[in-house]
């Protein structure tokens, strides 16, 4: 590389800097007397682009001084599989022990990242070891919380014994999706599944008669630990009182930590197992290539309809317990924003990892209520934060995928950088 | 002659309102090296592709092992005994090798597939050697031995092969088309070979299929095609 190239780079950066900041910085406008006027602001551009040629010149020539082998995404990738065998244990463990030692408002947040971190390994079934990309995950985690609220409220049973008929009605509708799409790959499939989203809300919205349409359903059953209610009272048939405790409203919200903690690592758990039996397998044949699978004689019919049907159960899941803990549901909270936060959360974890999920959910939930003081530059940490991850990892925190069967010898994690090289 | 394992009878098959093979008649019998040569676009992979019912024949009959075959669903087909190493060898880039050749126990129930792996590395000993590793960081060449061995994994009495000698060194082209000819006399595999390669696909064959614009135009002993003029002209002409 010679003298000149990075003094070009930086001051072709610059140019592309100054073009974006002379319209977005350089013209305020202001309330004059007659109306809005601009003015100009030369300063505050000439500042802003000499700041982006000053820090591109010292990028590159950081990039010069250090070996390519020893690249920013290789040594991270290191430091993360040192941590490895302790990074597991250690999120346990802090999320085990967590509601002994937080406050209420911590252990509601946990409450909320857990959520997403079942939905994200839910959504990581059929998205990261099946490949179909859905983008309508969020149809499931409605229906699930709609039909806990509405068996709950015409039959009075309670969470637990509604719990699975919400995850089997979301099966039902994740095979009821399945079918139409079968065909359907890619963008296609997106769009469909994205569709689906929408219907389902739409649905919601319009049905007044079943779903009381915007308005909601309200008074949904609180979970009750093995009968036992969590009320502000400590009399009989409430927890407080079977253990004569002061009733207090934190009882109930670690005991929804808990639950969402237990859903959520019966998530894992079944995923995990299921990557090693034959049906996990052909999941992830399918993600790989879905022709060399008919090769293979795999009903890929089945094959897609299960995973869809397993991630929905999941999703199903996660909105009855959603539905429980607010008490209150309605459409609003079943927008495409929430299908895209999850999918974003299973992309930026790394498609497949069941550790990247559980990062990913920690960065894009608990970052941004973590620092609700810094809300006006949320937006803009957030795309620098992208920008960051595009940089030094493209393909996701984690992005090793652990091969399903391991022999005693050379046994080994595969490295994501290999895997680009992929299709051969 | 015994009966034929596998027999296509007036097979046509049709992409929309293309006619890509017409009126095919193809016997392949137990314990044969069979071999269809053609050129590019000639309907070879077509034909390969429609015994596995992907797409259906439109008119005409296969019959596999005394069973029509025509209009079951694929993976029924490839549950019956036929296993095959398609074209471009797809294996499963981010699955290890051993992985790959687990999902070709599939078809076969995954009944202790533990001493057909070890056939398949008996077989192909470079497969053993790098059964930890990716399918996508493989050569050419191991790839289309894993494609063989993925294939091997189903318990198949008939073997379909699509273009296996595909972007490969002649010497690793020689390499398998041995290990073909090994399978096919030490277990009596029966071989389907689609091959652009005419000259090794006749030597390796018993029997052979010359297929021009979809119409079986020549069939034969593999020696008797290959000392045809008209072959010698249009397929081995040029070298190897």
């Amino acid at each position: 590389m010679s003298q000149r190239a990075p003094l070009l780079d930086a001051f072709l950066s610059a140019l592309v800097a100054l073009g974006l900041f002379a319209p977005m910085v350089g013209l305020q406008t202001t309330v004059g007397v007659h109306g809005i006027v601009l003015v100009p602001r030369p300063f505050a551009v000439a500042a802003l682009v000499g700041a982006v040629f000053v820090l591109r010149l010292l990028v590159r020539l950081w990039q010069a001084r250090r070996p390519p082998e020893h690249a920013g995404v290789g040594r991270i990738g290191r430091a993360f599989a040192g941590l490895g065998p302790y990074l597991v244990p250690a999120l346990l463990a802090a999320a085990l022990l967590m509601p002994w030692f937080a406050n209420r408002a911590t252990i509601d947040l946990g409450v909320l990242v857990l959520t997403y971190v079942m939905l994200g390994w839910g959504l990581n079934i059929v998205v990261g070891l099946a490949g179909l990309l859905d983008l309508g995950y969020v149809a499931f985690y409605a229906v699930g919380a709609y039909s806990y609220a509405l068996i709950a409220e015409n039959t009075g049973l309670g969470f637990w014994s509604c719990l699975p008929a919400a995850g089997a009605l979301a099966a039902l509708w994740g095979i009821t999706l399945g079918f139409p799409v079968l065909r359907l790959r890619g963008d296609y499939l997106a769009i469909v599944t994205l569709a689906f989203g929408e219907i389902i809300r739409v649905v919601l919205l319009n049905w007044v008669s079943l779903t009381g349409g915007p308005n909601g359903i309200s008074g949904i059953p609180r979970p009750t630990l093995f009968g036992l209610r969590f009320t502000m009272s400590d009399e009989p048939g409430t927890f407080a009182g079977f253990f004569h405790l002061a009733p207090s409203p934190m009882q109930r919200q670690i005991f929804l930590y808990y639950i969402i903690l237990v859903l959520a690592l019966l998530t894992n758990w079944v995923t995990l197992r299921l990557r090693r039996q034959p049906l996990g397998r052909v999941w992830e044949a399918l993600r790989e290539d879905e022709i060399a699978c008919r090769s293979l004689g795999i009903n890929i019919t089945t094959t897609k309809l299960t995973a869809f049907a397993v991630g929905a159960c999941f999703g199903g899941f996660a909105g009855a317990f959603f539905a429980t803990r607010q008490g209150f549901i309605s459409p609003e909270s079943f927008t495409f924003m929430e299908s895209a936060t999850v999918l974003a959360i299973v992309v930026l974890g790394g498609m497949g990892s069941q550790l990247g999920v559980v990062l990913a959910a920690l960065v894009m939930i608990g970052g941004p209520e973590m620092f609700r003081p810094l809300a006006d530059y949320r937006m803009l940490i957030f795309g620098l934060a992208l920008v960051v991850m595009m940089v030094l990892r493209p393909r996701g925190l984690v992005t090793e995928r652990r091969p399903s069967v391991t022999l005693r010898r050379n046994a080994g994690a595969i490295p994501a950088a290999m895997i680009a090289e992929g299709r051969g | 002659m015994s009966r034929p394992l596998l027999a296509l009878a007036g097979v046509n098959t049709f992409y929309g309102a293309v006619q890509a093979l017409k009126n095919v008649d193809l016997t392949v019998t137990e314990g044969e090296i069979v071999t269809l040569i053609g050129a590019n676009g000639a309907g070879k992979s077509t034909l390969m592709m429609t015994l596995c019912g992907q797409p259906r024949a439109r008119s005409g009959q296969i019959v596999y092992d005394g069973e029509d075959i025509t209009t079951l669903p694929t993976h029924l087909i490839m549950r019956r005994g036929i296993a095959q190493a398609p074209e471009g060898r797809r294996i499963f880039p981010r699955m290890s090798v051993r992985e790959n050749l687990i999902m070709g126990a599939e078809s076969a129930g995954y009944r202790d597939y533990d001493a057909d792996i070890a056939r398949v590395f008996a077989l192909f000993p470079r497969l053993d050697e790098r059964q930890s590793q990716r399918g996508g960081t493989l050569s050419g060449g191991e790839q289309q031995m894993l494609a063989i061995g993925r294939a091997l994994m189903a318990r198949p009495r008939l073997l379909l092969l699509d273009e296996p000698s595909l972007g490969l060194a002649p010497l690793i082209v020689r390499q398998i088309f041995q290990a073909i000819r090994a399978l096919n006399r030490e277990t009596g595999l029966t071989v389907l070979l689609v091959e652009q390669n005419a000259f090794q696909a006749l030597r390796l064959a018993h029997r052979g299929y010359v297929l021009v614009n979809g119409v079986i135009t020549m069939s034969g002993p593999g020696a008797e095609l290959l000392a045809r003029p008209e072959i010698r002209a249009a397929y081995l002409e040029g070298g190897h």
